[in-house]
């Protein structure tokens, strides 16, 4: 176990710079998130870690000690890859094994510790199977496994949720958070999927065109986004802006004002303070339900009370309450 | 460790290179550069380079009329392995034929004898009548036909696998009869592939020299490879044979670079349907 | 499937099959019929008479060409799979002008044996040719390694080799695309993978490259075997003198006018050929049974 710092990170490749300058301190233990859209420099910057990139400029840290020089297996750091990268001709525990016997472990303690991932992970009577024969989630397992039995101070995970179907990931998140309890070895986990930052995370980074906008709790990030990227990235459906000259309550016209669709009230009469609109269909997801607003040229999503109807085509007015608003600098897009 | 690759590399690159350049050298070389009598050893490079033996070639029958056999033979095997070819890949690629996999097998199977085995049976039967009163042109390309086929179809399988099923049922629906369908719709979709196929067969053919030999064996109508082998028991001049060697050489080189090119691409295109 | 077709259904059917078969009879009908001719052939001319077939192995002639040819595919095959997988790992990994490394290594399957070997010849030709030239120590910048000229096609085990060279020379990009395909099916993440879990390069060679470039040396070994068996054109051109099958077979039906014994050799080739596919095949089996255990 240990804590990571990264200081003043910069990578380039060739002109494009895939990280910029970032700087993050992570604890021991935690589990941290880098989120972000596709190309934000979140796989570059957890690739760096490995040692898998080097580093343009800046300063990696594992446990107070300056890795850059060092190659992957000196770092005390195990990864889990998006394809798994399991061997497809060494069965499960040959892949569990590799590392071991790589680093010349007795036959004890590699027979113990693939004993121990094997339980750990649920994959008694899988030992003799090739990847080929196992099933998506029984792979990424061994995936986790292999990287698990080095006892790494820091596991690294690229995406490895994202070749899985929608269920199955479900579940493989729940098992993963579960697993972080009782290992608590510090991750960093890569993903650009929001919902899965949220649900994991002890705290999240959020990324973009190679920064680092914000890093926080999840409850942080939801109600205090620092950026309006990070506003209309975290949650779902995500955060409605509209321009502060069409918000009443709001002072600063030039601001743009987010709200999310849950703070939104919505009334058939007409409300003090309230945004006319055309209420548009109706998004029925069971416990939740969302109505689409129509307000001029701009579409805003409402989650309505259970037992809220409201019909098509009628005027509806929208008001959330003023401490609800996110109120962001046009310009900037930081947070005012 | 890079160094030793990219050495490596060099030192390859020589081995592949060399012997196409000294072909090219022999080519344009003066007769002293050839003719040393021992006294002096070959140069890399000609004394006195010269194209004297491209336009004495030119001005020679028996060499033209080999080229233009070639070119003929070639052209014939591509004629027929395509109209014999594209529509059986077609009924492969799209309908269910009961007992597929065995048809396929001999579909295949001629290719599994040796051409060195094969070449006797077939060489006693084109040899013989009626066939031998075909000219040679058309016997070798028989031949020829025989030992694309098999190649041409497999290609063109691929072809028309890529091709979208919906375009056909598209036509159908607006009631084109299948035949209409393949010509009208197909082919043309299908004729930069199959151009693949056609310039394969082509220098099958033009490079293909057993069957070639076996079957021109007593005419004096032949193909280039046929041709170059016969002369080489006049014990002709280095310089006349390469000069041979590398108008024979030229087209395929030159041809292999840009089908390379165009499979990839073609490949690519394939793959985003 | 419907029970009961309609009349004019059970037409439409039958017109549509009718498309189908008129579409694959062609090539069909004309593979199948030279398959059937060459079959008929070989067979008929091998057992004609006093059975040519039989008496092959009392043949002097064909019992040395077997043995050569034995030994030209017996040293060419590895020699082929080990240059192949040179070129293939040389190109492997992309650098800067990749493509066009590997567009020069293609040359040589676009030259026609026959020219290659007719260059081949050229180069070692006796007494005056440049190789001799270069081994006599006749250019400044080559050390002497001979005193006399070396005649090539003059001895078997020079011709022989000159063959194999030719062979080698002009199929090695072959091999290396099976080779080089092979290698690009091993994701560069499971090479990650292993690095991160402390592999070093020739660990993760051994680990991962061999055994999962396992099927692709098989099949070029089976290839290139059955492909050496029934080579002609080499040896035809650089070692007249000693026939390898092939050749045999070619100076039987042309020189000796035999076409039943040429014929016997042509079926026996053949007959080669499937035994070494059989025995190789098997050993691809229990390999690949082996690795599995690994």
């Amino acid at each position: 176990m240990a804590e990571v710092k990264l200081k003043n990170l910069t990578k380039r490749f060739k002109d494009v710079v895939a990280v910029d300058n970032i700087s993050l301190d992570i604890e021991d233990g935690e589990f941290l998130t880098l989120v972000g859209p596709s190309g934000c420099g979140k796989s570059t910057t957890l690739r760096a870690v490995a040692g898998l990139e080097n580093p343009t400029a800046g300063d990696i840290l594992i446990d107070g000690q300056r890795v850059n020089p060092l190659p992957p297996q000196k770092r005390h750091i195990s990864m889990v890859f998006q394809s798994y990268a399991l061997f497809p001709h060494m069965s499960v525990e040959s892949n569990l094994a590799f590392g071991l016997k790589i680093r010349k472990k007795s036959l004890k303690h590699k027979s113990e510790k693939v004993k121990w991932a094997i339980e750990l992970l649920g994959l008694s009577g899988f030992e003799k199977r090739l990847p080929k024969e196992l099933s998506g989630g029984q792979r990424q397992r061994v995936a986790l496994g292999r990287a698990l039995v080095l006892e790494p101070k820091v596991l690294l995970l690229d995406e490895p949720l994202s070749n899985l179907d929608a269920k199955l990931r479900l579940r493989m998140r729940t098992e993963l958070k579960r697993l972080h309890k009782k290992i608590k070895t510090t991750i960093i986990y890569v993903t650009h999927d929001q919902a899965e930052a949220m649900t994991l995370s002890d705290r999240l980074a959020v990324m973009k065109d190679g920064k680092i906008l914000q890093v926080g709790t999840p409850e942080e990030i939801y109600q205090k986004p620092a950026d309006i990227f990070c506003a209309g990235f975290i949650g779902s459906p995500p955060m409605n802006f509209v321009s502060g000259e069409r918000v009443p309550q709001v002072e600063d016209k030039n601001a743009m004002v987010g709200i999310r669709p849950e703070d939104l009230s919505i009334s058939l009469a007409e409300t003090k303070d309230g945004i006319v609109g055309r209420s548009s269909v109706t998004e029925t997801l069971g416990s939740d339900n969302y109505l689409y607003v129509d307000i001029s040229d701009l579409l805003i999503s409402v989650r309505l009370k259970p037992e809220e109807k409201i019909p098509e085509d009628k005027p509806v007015w929208l008001v959330a309450r003023k401490e609800k608003h996110h109120l962001f600098d046009k310009s900037t897009g930081r947070r005012v | 460790m890079k160094i030793l690759k990219f050495v490596l590399i060099g030192v390859i690159l020589f081995f592949i290179i060399f012997p196409l350049f000294m072909m090219t050298k022999y080519s344009i070389s003066d007769r002293e550069s050839i003719v040393t009598g021992g006294e002096y050893p070959e140069p890399f490079f000609p004394f006195k380079p010269t194209l004297e033996m491209f336009g004495v070639l030119w001005s020679r029958s028996d060499f033209m009329k080999a080229g233009l056999t070639s070119l003929w033979v070639g052209l014939f095997a591509v004629a027929f392995s395509l109209l014999l070819g594209a529509p059986t890949a077609y009924a492969l690629a799209r309908f269910r034929i009961p007992g597929v996999a065995i048809l396929l097998f001999f579909l295949l199977s001629v290719r599994l004898f040796p051409d060195i085995s094969a070449v006797i049976p077939v060489a006693e039967l084109l040899l013989s009548r009626p066939f031998s009163l075909l000219p040679p042109v058309v016997l070798v390309g028989l031949a020829h036909t025989l030992l694309a086929l098999p190649y041409t179809v497999y290609i063109a399988k691929g072809v028309f696998e890529s091709i979208p099923r919906d375009l056909e049922e598209q036509a159908f629906v607006l009631g084109a009869a299948k035949s209409r369908t393949f010509f009208k719709i197909l082919t043309p979709l299908a004729l930069p592939g199959l151009g693949a196929a056609a310039i394969y067969t082509f220098f099958l053919s033009w490079n293909e020299f057993i069957f070639a030999y076996f079957l021109t064996f007593q005419g004096t109508e032949t193909t280039l490879p046929v041709y170059l082998l016969r002369i080489l028991s006049w014990s002709p001049q280095k310089n006349f044979i390469s000069a041979i060697s590398l108008l024979i050489c030229v087209p395929v080189i030159i041809f292999t670079f840009l089908v390379q090119r165009y499979m990839r691409e073609g490949l690519t295109a394939g793959a985003v349907k | 499937m419907s029970g009961s077709i309609k009349p004019s259904s059970l037409l439409l059917k039958l017109k549509s099959n009718l498309f189908t078969i008129g579409f694959f009879i062609p090539a069909f009908l004309y593979l199948f019929s030279f398959f059937v001719i060459i079959v008929v052939f070989l067979l008929k001319f091998s057992f004609s008479g006093n059975v040519p077939l039989l008496h092959l192995l009392s043949v002097d002639e064909f019992k040395a060409a077997l043995w050569r040819s034995f030994w030209f595919m017996g040293v060419g095959t590895p020699l082929q799979l080990v240059v192949g997988l040179l070129l293939a790992l040389l190109i492997q990994q992309s650098f800067k002008g990749v493509g066009m490394v590997r567009s020069l290594f293609m040359i040589p399957i676009a030259i026609p044996a026959l020219v290659t070997a007719i260059i081949i010849d050229l180069l070692f030709s006796y007494p005056l040719g440049p190789i001799n030239d270069l081994l006599l120590g006749r250019h400044a910048f080559f050390p002497q390694i001979v005193s006399l000229p070396v005649n090539w096609s003059g001895s078997e085990f020079l011709s022989l080799g000159l063959a194999i060279l030719g062979k080698t020379w002009r199929d090695m990009p072959i091999s290396m695309l099976i080779l080089l395909a092979g290698l690009h099916s091993i994701e560069l993440e499971q090479y990650e993978a292993a690095k991160t879990m402390g592999a070093r390069s020739w660990q993760q060679f051994k680990y991962l490259t061999l055994p999962l470039l396992t099927p692709a040396i098989l099949t070029i070994l089976i290839l290139r075997s059955i492909e050496n068996w029934k080579e002609f054109v080499f040896p035809f051109v650089l070692a007249p003198a000693y026939p390898l099958l092939g050749v045999l077979i070619e100076r039987l039906y042309h020189v000796e006018q035999n076409p039943a014994l040429a014929a016997s050799v042509a079926l026996g080739l053949v007959i080669l050929i499937a035994l070494t596919t059989l025995i190789f095949t098997t050993i691809t089996k229990m390999v690949r049974k082996y690795l599995v255990r690994v």
